[in-house]
């Protein structure tokens, strides 16, 4: 498998950028160029120099410092709401799975179409006005959005692994329900969830980026991507590199992840790894 | 004598998914009135085309579903219609038609074999737990260089053996097997029936023996139930069934069967 995965271009991109990021993120918990929230009057909108790697914003503030601690931002962003949706919708979508044919499968899964129906970032604004801007509810609102799509795989691979034999023959060897779940259903749709888990990641970091553009995400002065792009819209004729950067960073951790996920779809792909 | 294995007018409905909202649910009737009885150590073989409601009889022989009318006697233990179903019965294991299907591709040969012992609550040591899956892989004719393997190491013939050992190994007295060869190669098969005829000679089991395919009946069974739209239509010991058959239905069967 590991042989398989190192000749696998886009895994391999995809890989070495979320490392790239991920190390970044991590980097910026003990190291930053500067102090991202200091302030300098006189070095506003100052071009990319040896002190200042990426050049200054509006406040004088180091564009480089910014960008690492808001990839923290994303980053943490996209972990918890994808544990949150992982967590949740794993659960309800095995139990829909094993409750099939009775009522308690089709209301868990007509309750999720009924979140599923609405755009995730409308309703994200929607919950936001309740709870109050904020990177937390951001994120809890972004984790909520997930839970119906880890559901809907969950139930489906699930499904399909019941159908199969060797639960018969769990079955037959008296194993526990429980048991089976844990032993031979986890482990056959992990591969699932986890290419799920990539994809809804990236998902989960434009999702942040866009609730902070509109205000609803980060606060000032925690750095973020979404609100460096608007801040940086006033002054898009006098320094397009302030918002070409922060786009820069989100657009390239979301194709970083999506092709991770892609590259681990074709990577563990059991009916590749059947012949 | 007492058979081991008796079957009293056994039955299985199935519903069908409603056409729409309102619409009635259809009942399937996948087996209806079907008795036999089978004394211990013989093989009966049920033979019948798909749909005729052999893999349902296997179902509900092993206990995985309740029937819906009728009762199964399986030495000391019953299975009522209209019982609490208490899920699979004692003393029986099971092979399975397609070898892929029926091992876990996650799972290594030595847990997949072992899981039914591990269940049976035996509380082995470990010591003991491997030199019993060892002991019946040898039996079915596989090294232990396989017990760290996974299922897709194997081929379909080697995945059958891994199936019937793990079906033996907690020492069942009925084994039901539904079509364990019908996805093997001819030679492959052959030697795979070979090997279930020595182990129920070995281990003086029971066993009910579902095919479609008359040959390997005819080899195998030592009384045959023939079977059509979920009823059985004729049954009888194996040589005169095949010399003389009484209903349409078997006459039929028999003379579609190709002659070497």
């Amino acid at each position: 498998m590991i042989a398989r995965a190192l000749r696998h271009p886009s895994f391999l991109i995809g890989a070495v950028l979320s490392l790239l990021i991920c190390t970044v993120a991590l980097a910026s918990l003990f190291w930053t160029p500067e102090d991202p929230t200091k302030m300098r009057i006189l070095m506003r909108l100052k071009g990319p120099s040896a002190e200042f790697w990426l050049g200054t914003d509006q406040f004088g503030r180091d564009v480089a410092s910014i960008l690492m601690v808001g990839a923290r931002n994303a980053l943490l962003t996209g972990l918890v709401a994808v544990a949150i949706g992982l967590g949740f919708g794993l659960m309800l979508g095995v139990m829909a799975a094993q409750m099939k044919g009775r009522w308690i499968d089709d209301a868990i899964m007509r309750a999720l179409d009924f979140v599923f129906a609405f755009p995730a970032v409308l309703s994200a604004i929607l919950i936001l006005t309740f709870l109050g801007p904020g990177l937390v509810n951001a994120v809890i609102a972004i984790g909520i959005f997930n839970i119906p799509v880890f559901a809907r795989v969950a139930r489906g691979a699930t499904l399909q692994v019941l159908a199969r034999d060797f639960i018969r023959a769990a079955q037959l060897a008296r194993v526990p329900k429980l048991v089976i779940l844990r032993r031979h259903v986890l482990p056959n749709i992990a591969g699932l969830m986890i290419v799920q888990a990539s994809t809804q990641f990236a998902l989960a970091i434009l999702a942040e980026a866009g609730l902070s553009y509109l205000g609803l995400g980060t606060q000032p002065p925690n750095p973020s991507w979404g609100r460096m792009l608007n801040d940086a819209q006033t002054f898009l004729a006098m320094s397009p590199r302030l918002a070409l950067l922060p786009g820069l960073a989100i657009a390239l951790s979301v194709l970083a992840f999506n092709l991770l996920g892609d590259g681990l779809r074709d990577i563990l792909d059991p009916r590749l790894e059947e012949r | 004598m007492k058979p081991f294995l008796q079957v009293d007018n056994l039955a299985r409905h199935y519903s069908l998914p409603a056409r729409d909202f309102w619409g009635r649910r259809e009942r399937f009737v996948a087996l209806e009135g079907a008795s036999f009885e089978v004394p211990e150590g013989q093989i009966l073989g049920v033979v019948g085309e798909s749909g005729s409601g052999k893999s349902t009889l296997a179902r509900l022989l092993v206990g995985l579903e309740p029937p819906d009318v009728g009762s199964i006697t399986l030495g000391e233990q019953h299975v009522r219609a209209g019982e609490a179903h208490s899920g699979p019965l004692r003393d029986v294991q099971m092979v399975f038609q397609d070898p892929f299907g029926s091992l876990d591709p996650r799972m290594r040969i030595l847990d997949s074999i072992a899981e039914p012992l591990d269940h049976a609550g035996l509380s082995l040591s470990p010591d003991e737990r491997l030199s019993r899956v060892v002991g019946m892989l040898e039996r079915v004719g596989l090294g232990s260089g396989a017990l760290r393997r996974f299922p897709h190491q194997f081929s379909g013939g080697q995945r059958q053996r891994i199936a019937i050992a793990r079906a033996l190994i907690t020492r069942p007295r009925l084994l039901v097997a539904d079509e364990p060869v019908s996805a093997l190669d001819v030679s492959i098969a052959a030697q795979i029936l070979n090997l279930l005829l020595d182990i129920r000679a070995e281990f003086g089991l029971t066993m009910v023996f579902i095919s479609h395919d008359l040959g390997v009946i005819r080899y195998m069974a030592d009384r045959v139930i023939v079977m059509q739209g979920g009823k059985i239509v004729e049954a009888g010991d194996t040589e005169v069934l095949f010399a003389s058959p009484r209903h349409a239905y078997t006459e039929r069967l028999l003379s579609a069967m190709p002659r070497f």
